[in-house]
């Protein structure tokens, strides 16, 4: 029973940061019907900057006093966030834009090609193996709190949580309620007619990318204090879970791209745990293969834009 | 079974007979198409002599020039040169796949493997409890199971086939963009089902495997049984003679590739590129088209596989990467996506540049100065801004499919300039719309097809097929 | 009805291989009988180079993307060793080959290796092959640089099968099927993964462990070591607890191992063995197993000796052992602690990465036998030569190599990782065979 709640935690918590990089998937694909392949690269640049700047700019480390530390860590996610973001805009800008009236192949052919030289940018800057900090946040077990130590929930899980809910839920008001977020639920829906009703349709996606790069900013920071290491390809890993996440959840769909980096990250941890650690990404894949054999819409279907 | 299973067995005395037929009419084509372009048929039959000798000017002359010169140059090793002709053969399957049908496929590399691993099982002391041997030229009792060459050529075509359709029976009718991530997701699946296989542990039911050793893990499968014919062996170490066994494969691929693009099924796969919607109204069976185009892309990645194996000897669930898929799709978007002759150029030059000049050139370089880089450091750097640039300003290769690139350059899907034509074509290719057409148009379309046959079967034939509406490119 | 002719090329295409296949009795592979030297095989009859002022020596290492940060001075090393070396009346030529592509994903390609061993082989003045890196690689050009009699010296390779049979870590018909003209032409300076797994099970052993989870990256040497520490370890009691009593894969495009230390947690093991190389994702591997496992023994081998791991994994690297395929740079002697001191005057202080001094051993080894060679750019004398080496000094101790090709009474030392990189030397393993 400790077990397995303990393997929840953990895949829960995986599941969070699936959940940040996955939203930015799902919101370029809303509205532009383009699998972002560089995405899991501007999460892994991000994760990166945010490392040059805990460990080089402010230098923080499991010493600092709390509440620097907290006003720092705050300082690191609001410049990463607005660095990720912009870099997104402008990949959005070189080599989506001009393809926008091509065929659907040629822009997903330029996201490849953006990823490979983002990686490969990384891999030259930060060399190929793992950069990393030591552990920031103390190594406590929160649940002690309440007297239970059979089942652990670090300080970092907790982290992860109080990043993550604040941004879903901001970006969930922002989609429902805001006149921007309704621009973009009217270009997901028919960016011709959005268009002749007067929204910018350039600057609704160029938001859309702006908001996704900040995401996967946030991501990478989270991504940094949680697991502590970073290296040039963490983009592809993580890449491909979120983006199955957001297929899991309906492509799309905001709530269902969270669903699916949960359940995503619980198949994750119960595979590592009471299966093969080596088979766990071929049954991601698998997984992903079955839900869109029999259930291509996803666990709650298409939502932002559905065209098919 | 794959779809050519029943033309083949009632097929075999026909060909032979349009083979010879062909064969008569080649002077006579090779004359027409030298009155009709002059210069691209000079050039190009320049450019087979010229591939027809590489091997055995690089033995005689290219290699002992860099040997002795203080001035080495970057002529490709015959081991270069033999996988030029499988990438090649690979490019060519993707081209059906993602240029004739327009779908994605992101985990090709899988059809690859499951070639490769079909020719190390059956070629091979991997299996050295058992010794079963068909027609091929070891021992006696030698233990493992081997196959002629010959035969894993159409086994690991059937099987990579078998994979395509039961991969793409479920996925095909989703969206394009859904079957790249599926596919994509494959090709991540089979290099680790091949790796870990290794030591299987099995106990359901009547099944009981106690480290089963089924795939040799990352170690791989070797010896693999070189190809071997007339008593000569094209394996690593027997020269030119592999390079030529490669050539040969590579031309049958050709072949079978210009034949498919010109036969119904290819006009089918061409109209629902560019219009599924429309091409479906037009009455074109979108699965079965879509599933042929993808278990024969699928299958020409096999023979490449069997080759791989054959010719190296060893096959390891580390030769099949996402980078490998990746490449070849590189390879197609440069040559030219849609065109054969396209993708084999955008082949030869890729691989030449990754296998030969950009190592060539780190050595010239480190030999100048031995702080300049290594420029083999930035392939994918480079490889990353050529998609990105081609996308932008030449979407439709170097050497493009004139359809292709009127549809890359002219804007939405379905607008297409070369849209109406190809969906006339798009009719044909229906069996129940042809038949309800009048007679003299099949007989036309028949005409035509024996036609693209009987040029295909002969040497350099003109690229752009004359069955294609003229349109300008640019 | 044009299917149907498509279908018929290519049946024909069948039919046609199908003709031509006739069966005469030909010899599939060989077996390799014992060692070199005795007599002179056929293949190495004349070959005697042409030009009279040059010997050629070439490397085939991987020389892009992860790898260069290793062979890059290995590449340094030979160079600085072999090049323009004077013997007699010739002069040596150093060429360094590249055996990776992009194709790959920046590793070692069959292809270009296969390449650059017929462009070697073609090379009437080459004698001697130093290479290669990774021992999948040598798989494929062992063979044909045996058949033109060219010996070949890894400084890296550490799988077993490719000298000599070790049960159940090595595949059934090696080493014989990497040496089909019938004679030994591959030595090796480093260790191989059995010693080495070997002498980490009885350190553990002698640490006092009982249980032992062992975890390898699936790659070649980190699966071939962790599977001889576990096959050591089982058979001199250590209890491996991990699944099949055998190692267990981590995939290394994996984003978490939390759960992995989860289940090696709840097995109870007081030690974990980790068999890797340093970029297969080792710095979170190691963050996760020390999150949830804050005082378990980690053991690891050379694959992670380096600062780049330790860089990766941080504090959560302290406290591991680390076992080293010879003798560590630190423990060198003689001229070994002199080649280590320059080598870190001249590079602002780094210690040489892990396989550099095998580089510079394997360099060694090919310039004693050139110049002890009766004919120095006769490649049978050359073969001798390297094969027959014995006592010599090297910067890694003193190399003899037996009959398989492997240096004899090779030693594995031991480290702790204390709270920082270097790590601290601990003793001199005894190999077990």
């Amino acid at each position: 029973m400790d077990q397995i709640a303990q393997t929840i935690i953990i895949g829960i918590a995986n599941g969070m940061i699936f959940a940040l990089v996955a939203l930015g998937y799902t919101l370029v694909y809303g509205i532009i019907e383009l699998i972002n392949f560089a995405h899991g690269e501007v999460f892994m640049l991000g994760s990166f900057m945010a490392l040059v700047l805990i460990t080089t700019v402010f230098k923080i480390t499991a010493g600092t006093p709390l509440a620097l530390m907290v006003g720092q860590v705050l300082i690191v996610i609001v410049i990463t966030m607005l660095a990720t973001a912009t870099l997104n805009v402008t990949i959005e800008r070189v080599a989506y834009r001009p393809l926008r009236n091509a065929p659907k192949l040629a822009p997903l052919i330029s996201a490849i090609g953006m990823s490979f030289v983002l990686q490969n940018v990384a891999l030259l800057i930060f060399g190929p193996a793992n950069d990393g900090v030591d552990r920031i946040l103390p190594n406590v077990n929160v649940l002690s709190v309440f007297g239970i130590t059979n089942v652990t929930i670090s300080a970092e899980q907790v982290f992860v949580a109080l990043v993550t809910i604040p941004l879903l839920l901001a970006l969930s008001w922002f989609v429902t309620k805001t006149r921007q977020g309704k621009a973009m639920r009217a270009t997901a829906q028919d960016p011709d007619t959005a268009g002749l009703m007067g929204v910018d349709v350039n600057r609704t996606i160029a938001i859309t990318f702006l908001i996704g790069g900040a995401l996967a900013g946030a991501a990478g920071v989270v991504q940094i204090l949680y697991n502590n290491t970073t290296v040039w390809n963490l983009g592809f890993r993580f890449g491909l879970n979120s983006f199955t996440s957001a297929v899991l959840g309906g492509i799309g769909n905001l709530q269902g791209a969270v669903l699916g980096a949960m359940v995503l990250g619980l198949i994750n941890a119960f595979s590592d745990r009471y299966l093969a650690a080596n088979w766990t990404n071929a049954i991601v894949f698998a997984v992903l293969i079955g839900i869109l054999v029999f259930r291509p819409t996803g666990l709650l279907g298409q939502q932002l834009a559905d065209r098919a | 079974m794959t779809p050519q299973a029943k033309p083949i067995q009632m097929g075999v005395i026909g060909w032979l007979a349009s083979l010879a037929e062909a064969a008569m009419s080649v002077p006579g084509a090779y004359r027409q198409n030298f009155r009709r372009h002059p210069r691209r048929t000079i050039i190009l039959t320049v450019l087979i002599v010229f591939a027809i000798v590489y091997p055995v000017l690089n033995r005689e002359i290219f290699q002992p020039w860099n040997r002795h010169s203080s001035f080495p140059l970057p002529f490709p090793e015959d081991a270069v040169v033999t996988f030029m002709m499988i990438l090649s053969i690979m490019a060519i399957g993707l081209n059906i796949v993602a240029g004739f049908a327009g779908l994605l496929d992101l985990g090709y590399v899988a059809f690859y493997a499951l070639g490769a691993y079909t020719a190390a099982f059956l070629a091979s002391p991997h299996f050295g409890s058992v010794s079963v041997i068909l027609f091929s030229q070891v021992p006696p009792g030698f233990p493992g199971i081997h196959l002629p060459f010959w035969m894993l050529v159409p086994l690991g075509f059937a099987v990579a086939a078998l994979f395509g359709v039961l991969l793409g029976a479920p996925t095909l009718r989703l969206r394009g963009d859904y079957l790249a991530i599926v596919t994509l997701g494959f090709g991540e699946i089979v290099p680790v089902v091949f790796k870990n296989l290794s030591a299987v542990n099995f106990d359901l039911g009547p099944i009981h495997l106690v480290n089963a050793n089924l795939t040799g893990g990352n170690l791989g499968i070797n010896p693999i049984d070189p190809p071997r014919f007339f008593g000569i062996t094209f394996g690593s170490n027997s020269g030119i003679a592999a390079v030529y066994l490669g050539m040969i494969l590579l031309v049958v691929a050709i072949v079978i590739a210009r034949n498919l693009e010109r036969s119904r099924m290819g006009r089918a796969w061409m109209a629902i590129r560019e219009d599924e919607i429309a091409a479906e109204m037009m009455g074109v069976n979108l699965v079965r088209t879509k599933l042929l185009a993808f278990g024969l892309g699928a299958s020409f990645a096999g023979v490449a596989g069997v080759m791989q194996a054959s010719y190296q000897g060893v096959t390891t669930s580390d030769f099949f990467m996402f980078s490998t898929s990746i490449l070849i799709l590189i390879m197609i978007i440069l040559g030219g996506i849609g065109n054969i002759w396209g993708v084999i150029v955008g082949a030869l030059t890729i691989a030449f540049l990754d296998k030969t000049f950009l190592p060539y050139l780190g050595q010239r370089l480190q030999a100048i100065d031995s702080s300049l880089p290594n420029p083999s450091q930035f392939n994918f750097l480079i490889f990353g801004i050529l998609l990105v640039v081609m996308m932008r300003f030449r979407p439709e290769g170097f050497l493009p499919s004139r359809q292709r690139a009127a549809e890359l350059r002219h804007a939405p899907v379905g607008q297409a300039i070369g849209s109406a034509a190809v969906m006339g074509d798009a009719a044909l290719a229906s069996e129940e719309f042809a038949d309800t057409l009048a007679a003299e148009q099949v007989v036309e379309v028949e005409a035509e097809a024996a036609d693209a046959a009987d040029q295909a079967a002969g040497p350099p034939t003109d690229p752009a097929a004359d069955t294609e509406p003229p349109k300008d490119a640019t | 009805m044009k299917l149907t002719r498509v279908g018929a090329i290519a049946a024909s295409a069948v039919f046609v291989f199908a003709a031509c296949s006739p069966a005469p009795g030909g010899s599939a592979a060989a077996p390799a009988s014992g060692a070199a030297a005795g007599t002179q095989p056929d293949a190495c009859k004349n070959k005697v180079g042409t030009s009279t002022s040059e010997i050629h020596v070439y490397s085939s290492l991987p020389r892009q993307g992860t790898n260069t940060e290793q062979t890059d001075t290995l590449v340094e090393q030979i160079k600085a060793t072999l090049d323009g070396q004077k013997v007699g009346n010739f002069t040596i030529k150093y060429t360094d080959l590249d055996d990776s592509s992009a194709a790959a994903g920046g590793d070692w390609d069959g292809a270009v290796e296969q390449a650059n061993a017929n462009k070697v082989v073609a090379d009437p003045d080459a004698m001697i092959y130093i290479g290669t890196y990774n021992s999948g690689a040598a798989k494929l050009s062992i063979p044909i640089l045996g058949a033109a009699c060219i010996v070949m010296i890894s400084p890296a390779n550490t799988y077993p099968g490719l000298t000599k049979a070790v049960e159940g870590v090595t595949q059934p018909g090696e080493p014989d099927t990497y040496y089909p003209s019938g004679y030994r032409n591959y030595a090796r300076v480093i260790a191989t993964d059995d010693a080495q797994g070997a002498a980490g099970a009885e350190w553990a052993k002698s640490m006092g462990k009982t249980k032992a989870y062992v975890l390898d990256d699936t790659q070649t040497y980190g699966h071939g070591l962790a599977a001889a520490w576990a096959i050591h370890a089982n058979k001199i009691g250590i209890e491996v607890v991990s699944p099949n009593k055998t190692t267990e894969g981590f995939d290394a495009k994996s984003t978490d191992y939390a759960a992995v230390a989860q289940k090696v947690k709840a097995s109870g093991a007081d030690i974990v063995y980790i068999g890797s190389i340093t970029g297969q994702n080792t710095g979170k591997v190691w963050k996760d197993l020390r999150a949830a496992l804050p005082d378990i023994t980690i053991m690891s081998g050379d694959g992670v000796f380096e600062k780049s791991w330790y860089d990766g994994a941080g504090s959560s690297g302290n406290g591991t052992f680390l076992t080293f395929g010879g003798v560590g740079p630190d423990q060198l002697t003689g001229a070994g602690k002199e080649w280590n001191d320059k080598y870190k005057a001249d590079h602002g202080g780094t210690l040489p990465a892990t396989y550099t001094a095998y580089g510079n051993a394997s360099a060694v080894v090919a310039l004693n036998a050139i110049k002890n060679a009766a004919t120095p750019n006769d490649r049978y004398e050359v073969l001798k030569g390297v094969m027959g080496t014995k006592d010599l000094d090297t910067v890694v101790g003193k190399v003899t190599f037996d009959a398989n090709g492997d240096a004899l009474g090779g030693s594995i030392s031991a480290y702790e990782v204390k709270t920082s990189w270097p790590p601290d030397f601990v003793s001199i393993l005894s190999v077990k065979e």
